[in-house]
């Protein structure tokens, strides 16, 4: 039998023994005090490198059941250097609420999916570790894995911290089921500070291992190890497979006059308070969804999320400018897989009785997601009202 | 939807919308007159496709939200200062009357917009580019210096909100102006593509504001729309003086990113400098 979603009690085993060690990466932080570097599970070189976010087909007679719909990965990135040294905590503590907004309540905006969680932490790349990355996670292993993190609380004062390598692997190192459909997975980078516009070899194959880029390659991308993508590139390489989003914490440090050269500024966000972290998440991957709209999204933020009004307006405020129903205008958004069809046989990407099931292995041949993203950014000539 | 037929639309709450004569039709929304059970005349606003429904959901947003900051600013305004003439910004973009998704055409969103504080009649607004394409007349400079001077109003407010990205060609601009009264305004009619940056909006894209709405002026003063250096036909009357062609063409030319500095050089240009002793002008436009 295929594993359950996050539980309340599962979490609240994981969440009592961190607050019991004093800390949610107290496991991490005793690792590192025992010389033993990262945990495999959270360590970007551990496990095959290629993070992998699969849709479960449970075994029922001689076909496969899809147990609890197509996977949808989410990858939240956190910066945890100098003042955001305690987005782990914070991100342990609103785990719960997080997850019930995008698998559980009544108007849950991932409902009809398989939530699957990638939680990573940056530091910068003079602090001992750039990255950890946890695996695609349904289930309290979301919490497990966070308790194995050691962020390093450094940054070293260089006016900038090193996220690109967590966005080299989201672009290059992740392989998500929800993009054979030609959908795309959510993907959000926390942090106050820029970035850098460069990633160097030694640094990938520091954070990923000797063979990084044979693994990129056998994730079916094509990047040269003498003319490495630049963070800009990395970014738009991204937007290929997931609807990536910034989300700012505007602390002077610069990030505000930084990040919208490298991504556009409908997708950079600025939140007041790490704590808004769930209720903004489920607030944009509602609306790229389609299933939230911005007059429903108030509504969803009082009801749901038990938000204040005046929390909610100023929630909806700071989303209203992404880019709405980005998801639902993709195609096969409305014929994707349900919880409980029947698969003829694992591989297949379409059940059985599908309008799309003579397709199977055809469908599985545009992988990368490519066919609704063009490179290069060219101005729009606005079309006029069209009176008559 | 088709014209000429009985169409009713039902709004969420039960409310009757009459559909009439489809006034514009694009790949964003299909636009027709619309009557409200208390017979007034608004616009109705349907998304073409169910995905041009975020576009038509944002601006519905972003009219509510400005219209409400425009009256708390008008309100506290007046406290201030009381005898001043009010700043009416919600002149200068529609009232959002309804907005709902309808299940009724395929699940588009419909919204409903009415200029009720400008006009009484629908049929008084026409869009600023008509008037040199269909009426074939020509404003006069003082005329365009009122629609100028009050589009830069509207880009104080909405550049101060962090809100861009409309459209400020002559086919977006709505223009007021009544035989029966002495008034004129302008407004913009559609904010479909319009968005908020909470970030800050660049320099490029408050210029692109600026150049767009300068363009749209020398266009009704019949210059030409495809020439580049923005040449303004001479008014033997009210361009003796070049400074606010000048003027005109500096802002066409994407010299300024800043509105508030924009519209206040240009109200001492016309209001102390060029016309002081003018006093109110009426709409004025002469055959081209």
């Amino acid at each position: 039998m295929g594993r359950d979603r996050l539980s309340n009690a599962a979490y609240s085993r994981v969440a009592d023994e961190a607050k019991a060690a004093g800390s949610a990466t107290h496991k991490g932080e005793e690792r590192h005090r025992q010389g033993k570097g990262l945990h495999e599970l959270v360590d970007p070189a551990g496990f095959g490198v290629i993070r992998r976010s699969i849709s479960w087909l449970e075994p029922t007679g001689k076909r496969f059941k899809l147990l609890r719909g197509v996977a949808m990965l989410e990858e939240t990135r956190l910066d945890t250097t100098g003042s955001m040294g305690g987005n782990v905590n914070i991100a342990m503590r609103v785990l719960p609420k997080t997850h019930d907004l995008l698998a559980k309540v009544p108007h849950a905006v991932l409902g009809r999916y398989d939530v699957q969680m990638i939680t990573s932490i940056f530091n910068d790349a003079k602090d001992q570790y750039i990255l950890n990355r946890s695996q695609a996670e349904l289930d309290e292993r979301i919490a497990e894995q966070m308790t194995y993190m050691l962020p390093e609380h450094g940054g070293a004062g260089n006016g900038g911290e090193d996220p690109q390598y967590g966005l080299f692997g989201a672009a290059y190192l992740t392989a998500a089921d929800i993009n054979k459909y030609g959908l795309k997975s959510y993907d959000f980078t926390i942090t106050d500070e820029p970035a850098r516009n460069f990633v160097t070899l030694d640094n990938l194959i520091r954070v990923f291992g000797p063979d990084v880029m044979a693994k990129v390659k056998e994730n079916g991308h094509v990047v040269s190890e003498g003319e490495l993508p630049s963070t800009k590139q990395i970014i738009a390489d991204l937007l290929k497979r997931a609807h990536a989003f910034l989300l700012l914490v505007e602390t002077g440090s610069g990030g505000a006059g930084y990040w919208p050269t490298v991504i556009s500024k409908d997708r950079i966000i600025m939140i007041e308070s790490v704590e808004w972290l769930p209720y903004i998440k489920a607030a944009i991957i509602g609306l790229t969804e389609g299933v939230l709209t911005l007059q429903s999204l108030e509504e969803f933020l009082i009801e749901d999320a038990k938000l204040s009004k005046s929390v909610a307006a100023s929630i909806k405020r700071a989303v209203a400018g992404i880019p709405i129903g980005a998801q639902a205008t993709l195609p096969n958004f409305g014929l994707l897989p349900k919880k409980d069809d029947m698969f003829a046989q694992k591989g297949d990407l379409w059940p059985i009785g599908h309008q799309n099931f003579t397709g199977n292995a055809s469908a599985a041949d545009d992988e990368d997601g490519d066919q609704d993203q063009k490179a290069g950014k060219k101005k729009k000539k606005k079309q006029g009202a069209g009176w008559l | 939807m088709k014209t000429g037929t009985a169409i009713r639309v039902k709004g969420p709450k039960g409310q009757m919308y009459d559909v009439g004569k489809q006034l514009a039709v694009n790949s964003r929304f299909n636009l027709y007159e619309c009557t409200l059970e208390d017979g007034r005349v608004c616009l109705l606003k349907i998304a073409a496709t169910k995905e041009q429904n975020g576009l038509l959901d944002r601006e519905a947003y972003l009219l509510t939200t400005m219209m409400e900051e425009a009256e708390a600013t008008e309100a506290e305004y007046v406290g201030k200062f009381p005898g001043e003439p009010p700043l009416n910004y919600h002149f200068l973009f529609p009232r959002v009357v309804d907005s709902f998704v309808s299940e009724e055409y395929e699940g588009r969103r419909v919204t409903v917009l009415s200029f009720f504080d400008i006009a009484d009649e629908l049929s008084d607004l026409a869009p600023l580019y008509h008037i040199t394409t269909r009426e074939r007349q020509r404003v006069d400079p003082k005329t365009s210096a009122w629609i100028l001077g009050k589009l830069l109003k509207l880009l104080v407010f909405t550049h101060g909100q962090n809100i861009t990205g409309q459209s400020l060609d002559g086919d977006n601009i709505l223009i007021y102006h009544s035989d029966k009264d002495e008034r004129h305004t302008v407004a913009i009619c559609d904010w479909s593509e319009a968005t908020i940056m909470p970030v800050g909006l660049s320099p490029d894209a408050m210029t692109e504001d600026i150049a767009s709405i300068a363009q749209a002026v020398i266009v009704a003063l019949s210059g030409d729309p495809d020439d580049e250096t923005f040449a303004i036909p001479p008014h033997e009357e009210q361009l003796t003086d070049s400074r606010f062609a000048d003027h005109l063409k500096r802002l066409a030319e994407g010299y300024e990113h800043d509105a508030a500095k924009a519209h206040a050089e240009f109200y001492t240009l016309i209001k102390k400098e060029l016309w002081a002793k003018a006093g109110f002008h009426p709409y004025t436009s002469t055959r081209i």
